[in-house]
C-alpha cells in the first residue's frame, strides 16, 4: 500500500519536470546498436511461420526467417532477400534477383532453390497456401541468385504475400528431408532460419530467446543483440510489467481501451495503435444462414437495426474501437465506405420482425444460442452481452455459450453446428487470403474460417473471380467496392466493432515497427536507448 | 378408598412440561447473540434477494449508463460495472442466483455424503472398505480442479456448476457421517430395536439417522457457506453461467477492471462476505445448541 502511494507519488515528480519543459516525444538521435529488447509470448505451438498462421508464431517467425521482399509505409513494396525484381508485361512471369552471399544460420548459402522450395513448401501446407499461390505454376532457377515464377493467371497481391510472415524462407537442407514439415521437429527444435536474429533458447511453456545473426545479409543490422519473449497469458499481468518496465514492446497487447488512459498515464511507456493496417482484423456477429431464422434476410436487417456498433465503439470501446462497416478493415488499400448502412431503431427492427413472421408469442419471438469463441475474450464477450441485453428488448431469447477452449468452438462451428456465434479475423492485405474465403460458394467446407455460415450468391462469386485476377489497381478496387456493397445488402454477416489492436512500448523504443505489418515484420531496424 | 384416589391424583406434583427438542434447541439458539445476528442477516439477504427484483426493477444485464461509472455519480448508486450495467441490479438479482447454487450444492453434498457415510458406517465390512476407498479417491483430488474440469467438459451451467461443487464437497460429510453410525450402532437402544426384528433400513433411516442427525444439521449449514463461496472462486476463474448473473460472476467478470475501478468486485464480495459469515454465524450458534454436551455446559 504504501509503496504504492510512494511510487505514484514519485511518478508524478518527473512527468511535472517534463510538462514544465515543454514535453514531447523522446527524439532519438541515432540508432544505437546493442541492448535486449523484452516482449512477451502467449504461447505459440511452432516457430515456423510456413505451416501456421498468426501473431503467436509470425511474430518471433519474421524475425528468425526472411522473405524475399518487406512492406514498408503504404504498401510500398521493399527489396529484402530480393535486391531488385521484374514483373513481365502480361503479368504472367516474375523474376527475382537474390542479393549475394546470402547465409542460413547454420552458414550454408540460401539459393534460388531454397526459395523454389519454400514457395512449394508455403503454397502446399499454410493455411493461406493455396489462396496466396494457388495460381503459381512452374518455378524455374536458372542460377543460384535467380529464381523465376511463372503464374497460371496474373496474381496482384503476389509481392504482398512474399514478405516473411507469409512467405518464409526455410532451408531445404533442413526441411526437404522427406518428413512431413507441418510436424518437422526442427519446426522446435534447433531452427535453422534464414532472418536477423537467431534461436538461442526455445521453452514455449517459459521464454524464447532470439540473439542477433551476426552473419545477417544485411550490413550493420540488426541493431538489437536480443529479443526475450517470456510466457505473459494474462493481459492485466501484462500491463503492470509494462508499467514496471519488464517489459519493452508488447505488440498485440490485448489491452483492453479502458486501459488506455492507465496506460497514457504510466511514466515512460505509450501506446500506439499504427502497425495492424496489414492484419486488418474484423470482429463480427456470424449467423448460420441455413437455418430459420436466420435465412430470413429480413430477420438479419431487423438485428441489425437492433445491434448499435456505434454505441459499442463509443460506450463499450471507449470510443477506441472503429465500427466495421463490412468484409473490408477500414486501413485495408481496398476499403470502401459507400455501403448499406443499417441505423440503429428498435421500433423498425420489432417491426420488421412481426412482418418476417416472428411476432411475439408468449413474451417470446424466438431463440437462439450465441457462441462465444475463448480466443479474444476482452472483444467478445462485451459484443455478446451487449446483443443479449439489446435483444431481449426485442423479446429475443439469446442464450450464451462460452467455449472452454479453442478446439470446442472449432469444432462447433466448423462442423456447422451451430446457430449464432462471436467471430473475428484477419484480412490481410489482400483480400484474395484473408477476405474471399468468407463468401466463396466453393469455400462452403468443414474448415474453421472458411464459409461456414453457408452463404452462396453467384453474383459475389463473379466479383471475387474478377477481382483475384484484376492487375489494375482502381478497376480491383471498384470491383471491391461493389463486393462491400453487395455483402451489406445480404447482411451475410453483422459486422462490430473492428478490433482494438494496439502496441504498448516504452521510450527507449527506437524505429518502432510500425508498417502494415508491424510486428510481424522483421525488426532489424528497431534499436534501444537506454 | 376408591374415592381417596382422584383426590390424591389432584395433590400430586404436575408432571414435567414436556419441551420438544425443536423448541429446546430455539430456546438455546435465541440466546446466542451472534447467531442471532446471523440469522437476521441471512433472512434479510434473502428476503432482499426474493422481493427486491420486483421493487427495484433495473434489468441487471442492461447498459444503462457510462461503463465503471464511481458510486454515488449518477442515479445507480453504486456505480457501474465494466459494460455500464448497475451494480445494484446485479447484485439484487445476483443473491437468488447465488443463494440458490449455494443450496443446491448443499443438498447434493449431504445427499451423497450421508448416503455413503451410512453405508459404510453400518454395514462395516468389505462395503466400508470400499466406499471409504472411493471418499479418499476423491478426497486426494484437488477440488478446484476437479470441479474446474467438470465445469468445462459439460458447460457452465447453474446446474453443472452446482453438481460439480457437490461432487467435490461431500466427503467430509461422509466421514462423519461414518464416524456417527459406527458409533451409534453399537447403543443398546440400536441392538433392542434390531432384536425386535427392525430391518436395515429401518435401522438406518429411522433408527441411527435421526440420532446422528444434530451435528450433520450443522455440516449442512455450513456446506451452503463454503458451495457459495466455491462458486465465487469458479467465476472468478471465469466459470460461471454467461446467462444468469450472480455475484461471483460479477466479481469474476470485473477483475480485470481491479485496479481503476474497484467498486466492480468490493460489493460483491461485500455481499458474499456478510452471506458467508451470516450462514457461519448461524451454523456455530446451531452447533450450540443441538450438541447436548455443550448445552449442559452452558
Amino acid at each position: 500500500m504504501f509503496q504504492r502511494l510512494s511510487r505514484t507519488f514519485l511518478g508524478a515528480l518527473p512527468v511535472a519536470l517534463a510538462l514544465s519543459v515543454g514535453a514531447a516525444p523522446v527524439a532519438h538521435a541515432e540508432p544505437k546498436a546493442g541492448g535486449t529488447l523484452t516482449t512477451f509470448t502467449s504461447g505459440y505451438r511452432t516457430l515456423n511461420p510456413a505451416v501456421q498462421s498468426g501473431a503467436s508464431t509470425g511474430s518471433p517467425g519474421s524475425q528468425i526467417f526472411a522473405g524475399l521482399v518487406t512492406v514498408g509505409q503504404d504498401y510500398k513494396i521493399q527489396p529484402y532477400l530480393a535486391k531488385d525484381w521484374e514483373v513481365s508485361a502480361d503479368q504472367l512471369t516474375v523474376t527475382f534477383n537474390l542479393v549475394s552471399g546470402a547465409k542460413f544460420h547454420d552458414g550454408a548459402p540460401i539459393t534460388g532453390e531454397d526459395v523454389k522450395f519454400s514457395l512449394e513448401t508455403v503454397k502446399a501446407n499454410h493455411p493461406f497456401g493455396a489462396a496466396m499461390f494457388g495460381n503459381v505454376g512452374e518455378i524455374d532457377v536458372p542460377s543460384p541468385e535467380t529464381v523465376v515464377i511463372h503464374l497460371n493467371q496474373p496474381v496482384p497481391g503476389l509481392l504482398l504475400s512474399m514478405q516473411p510472415l507469409l512467405m518464409p524462407i526455410l532451408p531445404k537442407h533442413v526441411y526437404g528431408d522427406g518428413q512431413d514439415i507441418k510436424t518437422h521437429p526442427r519446426n522446435m527444435e534447433n531452427v535453422v532460419g534464414s532472418g536477423p536474429f537467431k534461436v538461442e533458447e526455445n521453452n514455449p511453456a517459459e521464454r524464447l530467446v532470439l540473439v542477433k545473426n551476426e552473419d545477417f545479409f544485411i550490413e550493420g543490422r540488426p541493431y538489437l543483440d536480443k529479443i526475450v519473449y517470456p510466457m505473459v497469458k494474462d493481459p492485466l499481468t501484462r500491463v503492470l510489467m509494462l508499467e514496471k518496465g519488464e517489459i519493452d514492446f508488447a505488440p498485440f497487447s490485448g489491452i483492453r481501451p479502458t486501459d488506455v488512459a492507465r496506460i497514457e498515464r504510466a511514466e515512460g511507456v505509450n501506446l500506439t495503435t499504427d502497425g495492424y493496417d496489414a492484419i486488418g482484423y474484423v470482429h463480427y456477429f456470424e449467423m448460420n444462414l441455413r437455418n430459420e431464422p436466420f435465412s430470413n434476410r429480413e430477420v438479419r436487417e431487423a438485428l441489425a437495426h437492433a445491434i448499435d456498433t456505434g454505441f459499442l465503439s463509443k460506450v463499450i470501446f471507449g470510443g477506441k474501437a472503429v465500427p466495421g462497416t463490412g468484409p473490408l478493415h477500414t486501413g485495408n488499400p481496398f476499403y470502401s465506405a459507400d455501403v448499406p448502412m443499417y441505423e440503429p431503431d428498435m421500433d423498425k427492427a420489432a417491426a420488421m420482425l412481426d412482418a418476417a413472421g416472428y411476432p411475439v408469442k408468449d413474451g417470446v419471438r424466438f431463440s437462439f444460442v450465441l457462441d462465444v469463441p475463448s480466443w479474444a475474450p476482452q472483444a467478445h464477450v462485451p459484443m455478446a452481452e451487449y446483443i443479449q441485453a439489446q435483444l431481449e428488448k426485442l423479446n429475443i431469447k439469446v442464450e450464451l455459450r462460452k467455449a472452454p477452449d479453442f478446439g470446442t468452438w472449432v469444432q462447433r462451428i466448423s462442423s456447422w453446428d451451430y446457430e449464432a456465434t462471436m467471430n473475428g479475423s484477419f484480412n490481410y492485405p489482400d483480400p484474395t487470403i484473408g477476405v474471399h474465403r468468407h463468401f466463396d460458394c466453393d469455400n462452403i467446407k468443414n474448415v474453421i474460417w472458411a464459409n461456414t455460415e453457408g452463404y452462396c450468391n453467384p453474383e459475389v462469386d463473379k466479383l471475387l473471380d474478377a477481382a483475384a485476377v484484376e492487375v489494375d489497381f482502381d478497376k480491383r478496387k471498384a470491383l471491391y467496392a461493389e463486393l462491400q456493397k453487395t455483402i451489406q445488402q445480404d447482411l451475410v454477416f453483422i459486422y462490430m466493432p473492428q478490433d482494438f489492436s494496439a502496441t504498448v512500448y516504452s521510450d527507449a523504443v527506437g524505429n518502432m515497427p510500425d508498417t502494415p505489418f508491424g510486428a510481424l515484420a522483421p525488426m532489424y531496424d528497431t534499436y534501444l536507448d537506454k | 378408598m376408591t374415592l381417596v384416589e382422584p383426590s390424591r391424583a389432584r395433590t400430586a406434583p404436575p408432571p414435567p412440561k414436556a419441551v420438544s427438542p425443536g423448541r429446546q434447541v430455539w430456546q438455546m439458539f435465541r440466546r446466542n447473540h451472534s447467531a442471532m445476528a446471523g440469522l437476521f442477516i441471512l433472512l434479510a439477504i434473502i428476503l432482499i434477494s426474493l422481493v427486491g427484483p420486483s421493487l427495484y426493477t433495473v434489468n441487471p444485464r442492461e447498459m444503462v449508463w457510462m461503463p465503471l461509472t464511481p458510486p454515488g455519480q449518477s442515479e445507480y448508486v453504486l456505480g457501474t460495472d465494466y459494460l455500464g450495467r448497475d451494480l445494484l441490479a446485479g447484485l439484487i438479482n445476483g443473491g437468488r442466483v447465488t443463494i440458490t447454487i449455494g443450496v443446491f450444492a448443499a443438498v447434493l453434498t449431504v445427499l451423497i455424503g450421508v448416503t455413503v457415510g451410512a453405508m459404510a458406517g453400518f454395514f462395516g465390512g468389505r462395503v466400508d472398505n470400499l466406499l471409504m476407498r472411493v471418499t479418499e479417491f476423491f478426497q486426494v483430488l484437488p477440488n478446484l480442479l476437479f470441479a474446474m474440469v467438470v465445469v468445462m467438459l459439460f458447460g457452465p451451467t447453474l446446474v453443472n456448476i452446482s453438481v460439480a461443487i457437490g461432487i467435490v464437497s461431500w466427503t467430509s460429510t461422509a466421514r462423519l457421517t461414518r464416524a456417527e453410525f459406527l458409533r451409534i450402532r453399537e447403543m443398546d437402544y440400536v441392538k433392542a430395536e434390531r432384536s425386535i426384528g427392525a430391518g436395515n433400513a429401518r435401522l438406518i433411516w429411522k433408527v441411527i439417522l435421526p440420532n446422528a442427525a444434530p451435528p450433520l444439521i450443522v455440516v449442512a449449514a455450513l456446506s451452503i457457506g463454503s458451495a457459495i463461496l466455491f462458486e465465487a472462486g469458479l467465476s472468478f476463474l471465469g466459470l460461471s453461467d454467461p446467462n444468469a448473473m450472480s455475484w461471483g460472476r460479477m466479481i469474476g467478470d470485473n477483475r480485470p477492471y481491479i485496479l481503476d475501478s474497484s467498486w466492480g468486485v468490493t460489493f460483491p464480495g461485500l455481499a458474499i462476505f456478510l452471506t458467508v459469515l451470516a450462514i457461519s454465524l448461524v451454523g456455530d450458534g446451531l452447533n450450540d445448541a443441538i450438541n447436548p454436551k455443550l448445552r449442559q455446559r452452558q
